[in-house]
């Protein structure tokens, strides 16, 4: 058998080989190298490659993140705003993903779930909750599934809402294979500050999603289809955010005095669940205005798996690497 | 069949293996880093390559089977050490400094490496060449990367294809 001289004469296995180890980081150069030639384009579109890809490479990097606008903003779709070399993302034409960033919109009118990697979109059937606070969060709905090729595939949808004088909360959920609604789940609360935060997202482990309220966090059960709050905070501060860990537990994030401080759900020596600070980032040297009046920050999302949090305050949207501690900054964001 | 000498807890010399590469060239070096080669450790554990034996590699010719030995030896104390997790931080960066060396190389001979990587199932070495390769082609467009690895040039139809398609994704090409 004579040596290969070039790469084309190598065997498809081993370009398979060498195509795995490109970054995952730079979209833009699966695409260029996906044009090289055709077996090429079949090999890096292919279902196997795309599993074996996902799998080689661990949690996809984050190369974008979808933006909630102003609830009152006569567009009120989610905005794109990319962090690597990516396209645009086709709107639904009334108006979003892969299953890392799938996201359940609603209005007081229409709920829209979107797939922004090919632009598909499915209307769900209306709710007779009106205008409230809301928010939800789409799940697949295959048992045991690792999520490298669910896109597409059978979804639920969470949606929890609080009346606005915040005194009950609902949840219902949407499968997709029955293309229906639950009944609703609802809890009374008695204490203030019990409000769905409107359009945040929520974490999800396993069946259990988590959802922001200005001083507590809302538990739901999609098994049990029933709701709780988790009332012990670390403090009396608002505007935590639930966060999925690296290790898929439930952790916190949220800001204290110029800097960012994450916890981590504990169960104690007594075998209750408590909050456990573990990390807190200083921001004054890399968020601008973060000191001053008004210049203070919230924590308005993260990115699954990939550890990072993003933040905003009155001087643009702000990607923290939690890893690294390096913080980035995300340009023309202040008037979105 | 005879009992595999591992080596270790022998203080005596080394067990040694005798590997004949295509052209027939003979190279002798330690069991320890033959058996970097999950298809030659099967031989080697039956007790194969020793004496005047030799295990022959059709496959693989010499100035090949070298450079695969060149690998093979530097890793086989880290290898023996399974994964080295007793290694310290300067072992694993001389590794590190040895390996962008070695492949450091003509292409032409990291498609033979590789192949014999494969043959061989070398896992270290096909994932330190493909990786290389991969490194090569990254940040390059289509035609650069046609080029750099030796494809044939595009026909027509091919090329008038790669310009609709960067028409097409000209987000990629920014």
């Amino acid at each position: 058998m004579a040596p290969p001289r070039s790469l084309p004469e190598l065997m498809e296995e081993l370009v398979e080989e060498i195509l795995l180890r490109l970054p995952p980081d730079d979209p833009a150069c699966i695409v260029r190298v996906s044009l090289v030639c055709k077996p090429w384009h079949r090999l890096l579109s292919g279902r196997a490659f795309l599993r074996r890809y996902r799998a080689f490479h661990g949690a996809p990097p984050l190369v974008g993140f979808l933006r909630n606008r102003d609830p009152l903003d006569s567009c009120r779709f989610p905005s794109f705003i990319p962090t690597a070399s990516i396209p645009s993302l086709a709107h639904p034409a009334a108006a979003a993903a892969d299953w890392s960033i799938a996201w359940a919109w609603g209005t007081s009118q229409r709920l829209v779930v979107w797939y922004p990697t090919t632009g598909d979109w499915r209307e769900l059937p209306r709710l007779a909750i009106s205008d409230v606070m809301s928010s939800g969060a789409v799940l697949c709905a295959i048992d045991g599934c690792d999520h490298m090729d669910c896109n597409g595939g059978p979804f639920r949808v969470v949606l929890v809402a609080s009346s606005t004088s915040g005194q009950i909360t609902w949840a219902c959920s949407y499968s997709s294979e029955t293309n229906a609604w639950s009944t609703l789940a609802s809890l009374l609360t008695t204490s203030k500050f019990c409000y769905v935060k409107l359009m945040d997202r929520g974490a999800v482990i396993g069946d259990q999603i988590y959802f922001p309220m200005y001083k507590k966090i809302l538990k739901y059960d999609l098994g049990k289809h029933s709701l709780s709050v988790i009332i012990d905070m670390p403090d009396d501060f608002s505007n935590n955010v639930p966060i999925l860990m690296g290790d898929g537990s439930l952790g916190l994030a949220g800001i204290r005095s110029s800097s960012l401080r994450l916890w981590s759900r504990k169960v104690n020596t007594e075998g209750v669940e408590q909050w456990v600070q573990y990390k807190s980032i200083n921001l004054q040297s890399t968020v601008p205005g973060i000191d001053k009046p008004g210049g203070g920050a919230e924590v308005i999302g993260f990115a699954e798996g990939v550890n990072i949090i993003l933040l905003r305050n009155g001087f643009g949207t702000f990607v923290v690497e939690l890893k690294s501690e390096r913080i980035s900054y995300q340009q023309g964001l202040v008037d979105l | 069949m005879a009992a595999p000498e591992s080596g270790d807890g022998n203080n005596g010399a080394a067990r040694m293996v005798t590997l004949i590469s295509s052209d027939n060239t003979r190279f002798e070096v330690e069991a320890a880093a033959a058996s970097l080669s999950q298809t030659l450790q099967l031989t080697i554990l039956d007790g194969g390559g020793g004496g005047g034996d030799g295990i022959p590699l059709p496959n693989v010719d010499s100035a090949t089977l070298s450079k695969v030995l060149e690998y093979c030896i530097k890793h086989a104390p880290a290898a023996a050490n399974g994964g080295a997790p007793n290694a310290t931080a300067v072992d694993r960066a001389e590794l590190e400094r040895f390996d962008n060396e070695f492949v450091n190389i003509d292409q032409s001979v990291l498609y033979s490496l590789i192949m014999a990587a494969h043959n061989l199932e070398i896992e270290g070495l096909q994932s330190l060449v493909a990786k290389k390769v991969a490194d090569m082609i990254k940040g390059k467009s289509p035609m650069e990367i046609r080029r750099t690895l030796g494809f044939p040039d595009p026909t027509p139809e091919e090329q008038a294809e790669m310009n609709a398609h960067m028409l097409e994704y000209g987000w990629a090409y920014e």
